[in-house]
């Protein structure tokens, strides 16, 4: 199990690695000077552009800006951003919080959502409850994302005014992007549960479940569910990661505080430090989430281990 | 099966060809290539279909609601929007059918050579793929654009790129798994070359994985170019397009709801027909196939 541990995260350190070469060059291979971008509407001239370019350093070799990141970016100091003159890291961990909140609640929402959908869907199997299910779900997975966040701002905060359209506060706020989040998840999660409950409930050990005499429920929710979850673990792990990208159009469509808002603006303002440090960030996430998710099927399913033997 | 055809009173003999039939009894894969052909149709027919120019302004008709005369309303421009959704056509497929085909063949390409060649081209083709996986797609989609500059061929790359990983690694494994076969190994023991080989012999024995990817991944392309476009990075304007006429919409979303909602009624539409086609396909190729 260590030596499995060990193993894993020193990939994941190959891969922040990785994703730090690979966004630090196509950051800098943008067209668009970032310190012109800054200053242009002060009417800046040349001389003070050339002097802004120094500052930032941005006029030293590739190689040298990427190494003084690299250095940095291990003792977690990932720089200043360009346009508010602040640490990344501490503009990162402000906007974390309302970002991871959204994901959680989103991510909590799609998978009992899903997991109930797919139970009841699979358990009818051919039925119109089971038809139905399927349906909507195929629904859920071939409509863009922020037009669903239209469509329910449209009715929940246009029509009906019950909750805030944009920038809302608290918990009120944090609905209609949940949901616009949650949805076509849970509807991947039904999709999801479904099939490998399929496969499940033909097995033997379910007739030997009945035979002994347990009632359904306790068949399908204790034997068979147990068994088709680690497929749809696996999907909500890798959900967790998508999420947090979906987070950068829901949080730009409801104007909402978060990593994905201040992404967006970055990259349009060719604020380099900004985009790298979330990059990272997202990667390293992503990365550990995937390693939570391996090692709770352990925990689902006994027979995996990960000892060398 | 000629013998069993007694009691069983549907398909027209013509229809012989056994993958065919399959296909016209598989009622999802139908309803999604009518859906698709459909719209496909519809986008073609635009300039006969369309009642109004999609890109001539009449400010006189501004922000209409849906009536006899404008059956989907009209925009802020006094744009018909039901001729716009059909213009717009045009653009969102085009950009999504290039875009599977643009990260489909590089896609396959590199996990062909991966599967082939497992030495060090192999590895570091996996790895790079890893790097990809490690970001959001739509992240590295939006990056690429940014680099790039907002263009509707640039949308297609982007997209393209982001799609690859699933072809890699799926190719990457069959390949693995088709090489190990004695006929490949016959072929090679005869002295074909390399490049012979996989032409020949393993690429007829992948189709089907591509195929399916390509189909599934069709929808996802169609989403994701729609989402850059609403952000501002895809068709620009005057050009109708289904994403970027919804931005326009989210603008308007108080008080003249028409304008946000049929172009994206138009996207699900899509998305449905290729996600239904898709899993169709699945379904008749590739039944075990998990992506």
């Amino acid at each position: 199990m260590a030596r499995f541990l060990a193993w894993r995260l020193a990939a994941t350190l190959f891969v922040l690695l990785g994703v730090a070469a690979a966004v630090f060059t196509l950051m800098n291979t943008l067209p668009g000077d970032p310190a012109t971008m800054l200053v242009s509407h002060f009417g800046a001239s040349a001389k003070d552009i050339e002097i802004l370019r120094e500052q930032l350093g941005l006029n030293d070799p590739f190689l040298v800006r990427f190494a003084r990141f690299l250095g940095g970016a291990l003792h977690g100091d990932l720089g200043k951003s360009f346009q508010q003159n602040r640490p990344v890291a501490r503009i990162l961990i402000e906007n974390t919080w309302p970002t991871v909140q959204l994901a959680l609640v989103s991510v909590g929402l799609a998978t009992v959502l899903g997991v109930f959908a797919g139970v009841a869907a699979a358990v009818r199997r051919g039925r119109w409850a089971d038809f139905l299910t399927m349906l909507v779900s195929l629904v859920g997975i071939s409509m863009p994302g922020f037009w669903l966040g239209l469509m329910l701002m449209l009715v929940f905060a246009v029509q009906l005014r019950w909750l805030p359209a944009l920038g809302g506060q608290g918990w009120s706020g944090m609905v209609l992007p949940a949901l616009t989040l949650a949805l076509p998840a849970a509807a991947t999660v039904a999709r999801l549960t479904r099939s490998s409950m399929l496969e499940v409930l033909g097995e033997d050990y379910l007739r030997s479940a009945r035979a002994k005499g347990l009632s359904e429920r306790a068949v399908i929710y204790r034997h068979a569910l147990r068994n088709a979850l680690i497929v749809v673990i696996t999907f909500v792990g890798l959900q967790f990661g998508l999420l947090l990208g979906g987070s950068v159009v829901v949080e730009s469509l409801f104007s909402r505080q978060g990593l994905g808002q201040l992404v967006v603006a970055a990259v349009f303002a060719r604020d380099i430090p900004i985009v790298q440090g979330w990059c990272l960030l997202i990667a390293a996430t992503y990365s550990l989430v995937n390693l939570a998710v391996d090692l709770s099927y352990a925990l689902v399913n006994p027979r995996i281990r990960y000892d060398a033997r | 099966m000629p013998g069993s055809g007694a009691s069983d009173p549907s398909p027209p003999r013509a229809l012989a060809h056994p993958g065919l039939r399959r296909f016209l009894r598989h009622r999802g894969a139908v309803t999604g290539s009518v859906l698709l052909l459909a719209l496909i149709g519809m986008a073609l027919a635009a300039p006969w279909l369309a009642p109004y120019d999609p890109i001539l302004q009449d400010q006189r008709a501004s922000l209409r609601a849906p009536d006899p005369a404008h059956l989907l309303g009209t925009d802020v421009f006094g744009r018909d929007i039901f001729s716009r959704v059909i213009w717009g056509g045009r653009q969102s497929l085009r950009v999504g059918f290039l875009a599977v085909i643009v990260g489909g063949l590089a896609g396959s390409a590199l996990g062909l050579l991966a599967g082939y060649y497992r030495g060090l081209t192999g590895t570091v083709i996996l790895r790079l793929t890893d790097l990809l996986l490690a970001l959001p797609g739509i992240l590295l989609a939006l990056t690429i654009v940014a680099a790039t500059g907002p263009s509707l061929e640039n949308l297609i790359v982007a997209v393209g790129i982001s799609s690859m990983p699933a072809y890699v690694r799926v190719l990457n494994g069959a390949v693995l798994d088709v090489s190990t076969r004695t006929f490949i190994e016959a072929s090679r023991a005869s002295g074909a070359a390399d490049l012979r080989v996989l032409g020949r012999h393993v690429v007829p024995n992948i189709l089907a994985p591509v195929i399916v990817l390509g189909t599934l991944g069709l929808g996802n392309a169609l989403l994701i170019a729609a989402t850059l476009s609403f952000l501002g990075l895809g068709a620009q304007p005057p050009t109708p397009e289904w994403g970027a006429m919804l931005s326009q919409g989210r603008e308007f979303i108080f008080g003249y709801w028409w304008i946000a909602t049929f172009p994206g009624v138009a996207i699900l539409l899509a998305a449905v027909g290729a996600n239904l086609l898709g899993e169709g396909m699945r379904d008749l190729l590739d039944p075990r196939l998990r992506v």
